[in-house]
């Protein structure tokens, strides 16, 4: 299973939407994350893909689609 | 100059011929928007030709500094230094008039001097403005080199006034583009959605205003709780017809430069619940909200913290309307809702239905959630548009009062109003069509229809150009 994929799936199960999200689709405007959601993103990308991500990356603009997670991921791995 | 007046609109056609014109020299037509952002809000007061290129100058060099060091002292302070002048902006044209008001009333003495030299509140434009440093500060953008394409950016004049808040990061590559030819689609599009703007303004918003709502506001102890009762119900109406107008006519002038500004309004009564509210109402405020103000919040990741940033959020949210107990209890009263509706759907499960395998929402449900949002933000408009508390409790009293008559309430009232609510219900695909209709339509049939609206206006509209209720924010 690819990044991207992976990332899908848990913004499935975080979201609780079977629905999955376009690459490039804004998650937070489409309902499928919210300002709880993310810290809840965070510790499971940190889980999955064994990173750390510091509260001051917490910021929604950074993980707005999968497409922008998986590059962040890219370049703090 | 208001964006409903004969006024705004020759000023549009004059910068629209004129950047078309120069379309092809890109510098030529930023330096353009720059000098029309400068005299927009000059027509205002020659203030504003002083404050907005210095504000504009300390965020585009607070930025490029920025840009240049990795150390997080001296980023800090010139994040500290960009907040602190657009914050400065906002409590300078909000509170200092509202303060030396109150002094003025107090001892006695004119403080009128204020109220004068500062007509213009410039929260949007310091809202718009603190996105750039902010995405620079935490690394989602990049600072521009270009100071003219900045200044076109930051005081944006279709959004300067109230929105829709845009990041300055989305609108500085669209300067770039801006030698791409306004197709026939796009330039249909931009007037329909100003025709719409100013249908919603004047044919209904204006009319709800001035035909009960307005009066039952101003006195409401001299109407029965029905008439109380249906003034609070259109004002809902009102109100979104007001804003979502505006933000219509923004989003229409900037489409006919070629730019894209976000959607600020999505059918907020057909919200199942409150988060659902808010990502449907003044969706730029909101996201505002989330990104750069919760979210510099302490205890993120923490267990009771992120319930009461959401209050405090709010709260600021609120008072950022204005420096009143009412516009406070309407921010906290939605603070508190959120936060509620979080703990509720921890303790049932309801954030992560997939995994827990509880089935979708049936009909019923929905409906009553959709019912139950409705009247709960409806409860909050009236702490939002009352004048004072007092104003709020005899609505409330009056409403509780059940002596329900409706003298005051017309016919041609719940006609308008029934067609504001049926209008805000219908499906998305019906307003897609009359859309796509509208732009495949010859231009002449276009023209039948703009001039069919506007001897429309003319005949229903009675108060001329009202200002929009968001530019006094």
């Amino acid at each position: 299973m690819s990044k991207s994929e992976q990332i899908t799936v848990i913004i499935q199960q975080l979201s609780g939407k079977e629905a999955a999200p376009a690459p490039d689709e804004a998650l937070f405007e489409s309902g499928y994350l919210d300002s709880f959601a993310l810290p809840d993103l965070i510790g499971e990308l940190e889980q999955k893909f064994s990173i750390k991500i510091p509260d001051s990356d917490l910021s929604p603009r950074k993980f707005e689609s999968v497409d922008r997670i998986v590059e962040y991921l890219d370049s703090h791995q | 100059m208001l964006s409903s007046t004969p006024e705004y609109f020759s000023f549009i056609v004059l910068v629209f011929f004129a950047y078309w014109l120069l379309r092809r020299n890109r510098r030529a037509s930023v330096i353009l928007i720059a000098a029309a952002n400068i005299f927009f809000v000059a027509k205002w007061g020659w203030i504003y030709l002083l404050l907005i290129p210095a504000a504009s100058t300390v965020d585009f060099f607070a930025g490029r500094a920025m840009g240049k060091t990795e150390a997080r002292a001296p980023r800090r302070l010139l994040l500290a230094t960009s907040v602190l002048v657009n914050v400065g902006l906002i409590v300078s044209c909000k509170y200092i008039p509202l303060l030396t008001g109150t002094w003025a009333a107090l001892t006695h003495s004119s403080g009128a001097a204020v109220h004068w030299v500062l007509p213009l509140s410039l929260s949007f434009y310091a809202f718009q403005s603190m996105t750039y440093t902010i995405d620079i500060y935490r690394r989602d953008a990049k600072p521009t080199t270009d100071y003219l394409a900045y200044l076109a950016s930051s005081a944006f004049f279709p959004t300067v006034l109230a929105g829709p808040i845009t990041r300055i990061a989305t609108l500085l590559p669209q300067w770039a583009k801006n030698d791409k030819p306004l197709t026939p689609e796009e330039g249909s599009r931009a007037l329909f959605l100003i025709g719409l703007g100013l249908a919603k303004k004047f044919l209904i918003a204006d009319y709800l205003a001035t035909n009960l709502i307005n009066r039952v506001f101003d006195l409401p102890t001299l109407y029965s709780g029905g008439d109380v009762l249906v003034a609070v119900y259109a004002y809902a109406f009102q109100l979104y017809y007001d804003f979502s107008g505006y933000s219509d006519v923004a989003i229409g002038t900037a489409l006919l430069l070629g730019i894209k500004l976000p959607v600020n309004f999505n059918s907020p009564y057909r919200a199942l619940n409150i988060a659902d509210f808010w990502r449907r109402w003044h969706i730029s405020f909101s996201n505002w909200l989330r990104d750069y103000l919760y979210f510099s919040l302490p205890g993120k990741r923490t267990t009771v913290w992120p319930y009461l940033n959401l209050v405090i959020t709010f709260a600021i949210g609120g008072l950022w309307h204005g420096a009143s107990w009412t516009f406070l209890i309407w921010g906290l009263l939605h603070g508190a809702g959120l936060a509620g509706f979080r703990l509720w759907q921890k303790f049932t499960g309801g954030a992560k239905p997939a995994q827990k395998n509880i089935p979708p929402p049936s009909f019923a449900v929905r409906l009553a959630g959709g019912l139950l949002t409705f009247h709960f933000v409806l409860f909050a408009w009236i702490f939002f548009r009352s004048a004072s508390l007092d104003t709020a409790m005899q609505i409330l009293g009056q409403i509780f009062s059940f002596k329900y008559s409706f003298e005051n309430t017309s016919g041609p009232f719940l006609m308008v109003l029934f067609i504001g609510v049926a209008a805000h219900f219908i499906p998305k695909r019906w307003f897609d069509s009359s859309l796509n209709l509208f732009e495949r339509s010859p231009v002449l049939a276009q023209a039948a229809v703009l001039t069919l609206l506007t001897v429309a206006i003319q005949y229903v509209a009675t108060t001329g150009a009202a200002p929009f209720i968001y530019t006094s924010f």
